[in-house]
């Protein structure tokens, strides 16, 4: 078996053994928040707030492999913006689910137009156009320059989500922030944790397969253009 | 529930600003616009936006929400899966084909 197989089903096994504590921990050890945040539908955050960490973080390799890219395009480079931007829409969809049911309760409302909330559907719009622009408009250079200058561009809007409910404030917490209250038991500080390692682990594993993807589409354009040069046409 | 007196109520600093206690019992968090939200108030407590109702129960949307989660997971990973088995045998396929194509060309250069 190759090495990098090797470290790829090792990665998956403790992603899903962290996941399966994680899960264990959150039921059946942290404690249930005050009623105000939600009481037991407080516990999302467990998931919701490491799951925007998934986001950016995806969001950050979709930065840089988009601006490489720009600077010196390779298979490589495409391949690791594309996959940045797709796990970014997917943790993004995963905020987007979650933080409105655990709204549902905390402020009585799905949704409200707070400037987190706000610019947060926003960057997973960005990136949901990245993903639907290179799906649609085919794989040509000028496809993918313009696709990873709306990777470069969605990325940007990520320090302002962050910042956004510091300068415009609105209804969204800010309990882990600077100037929050903080987690009132340990055991929440260790939940949080491990939801932040298990979606750390989540994203390495899900950038690595969506690159590896990527790159085998790369390698199955460049034989049918050598296909094409041989003079097979038929059964392609 | 004993009586609440206006010397009785206060803002317990263990459960952070803006939700009242009486003698230690959570009451519940006073109901407020948004736009009466002050920032301190904003950053350790949930405050319920105008015109919100709250008649849904707690365990219904957090395993809603993890339930909505791990499918948004697994049928991205399923998809993946799927696309990877087919564009491996696509590459299988085309690499045969054009091996086989390229083979006479190479012999008849050498």
């Amino acid at each position: 078996m190759k090495r990098s197989k090797v470290v790829f089903h090792a990665l998956l096994a403790a992603t899903a053994a962290v996941f399966f504590y994680l899960i264990y921990y959150i039921v059946l050890v942290t404690p249930q928040a005050q009623l105000a945040a939600g009481g037991l539908a407080q516990k999302i955050f467990y998931f919701h707030v490491p799951a925007a960490y998934g986001m950016y973080l995806s969001g950050v390799v979709c930065f840089i492999a988009s601006a490489a890219y720009l600077v010196r395009a390779t298979d490589g480079r495409n391949a690791w913006a594309k996959a940045g931007a797709e796990v970014a829409v997917v943790f993004g969809l995963m905020v987007m689910t979650s933080g409105p049911l655990w709204a549902k309760k905390a402020w009585g409302v799905y949704w409200t137009w707070d400037p987190r909330l706000t610019t947060s559907l926003l960057s997973v719009l960005i990136y949901v156009a990245v993903v639907v622009m290179r799906a649609f408009s085919g794989d040509g250079d000028a496809e993918r320059k313009f696709a990873a200058a709306l990777g470069v561009l969605g990325t940007v809007n990520l320090p302002i989500i962050h910042y956004s409910v510091r300068k415009w404030g609105g209804n969204h917490p800010t309990v882990i922030t600077k100037g929050g209250g903080g987690l009132g038991d340990p055991r929440m500080y260790t939940a949080l944790g491990l939801g932040f390692l298990a979606m750390t682990l989540l994203a390495a594993l899900l950038l690595w397969s969506r690159a590896r993807l990527a790159l085998l589409g790369s390698r199955v354009s460049r034989l049918e253009e050598r296909a094409i040069a041989t003079g097979l046409t038929e059964d392609l | 529930m004993p009586h609440a007196t206006t010397s009785a109520l206060h803002n317990d600093p263990g459960l952070g600003p803006g939700v009242l206690a009486v003698h230690g019992h959570v009451l519940a968090a006073p109901v407020a616009a948004p736009t009466a939200t002050v920032e301190s108030q904003r950053s350790t407590a949930f405050v319920p936006v105008q015109g919100g109702h709250d008649t849904t129960s707690a365990n219904t949307l957090l395993v809603a929400a993890y339930i909505v989660m791990w499918a948004l997971l697994l049928a991205f990973i399923f998809l993946g899966w799927r696309r990877q088995q087919a564009l491996e045998s696509r590459v299988g396929d085309l690499e045969r084909a054009v091996g086989d194509a390229e083979k006479p060309m190479e012999d008849a250069g050498s």
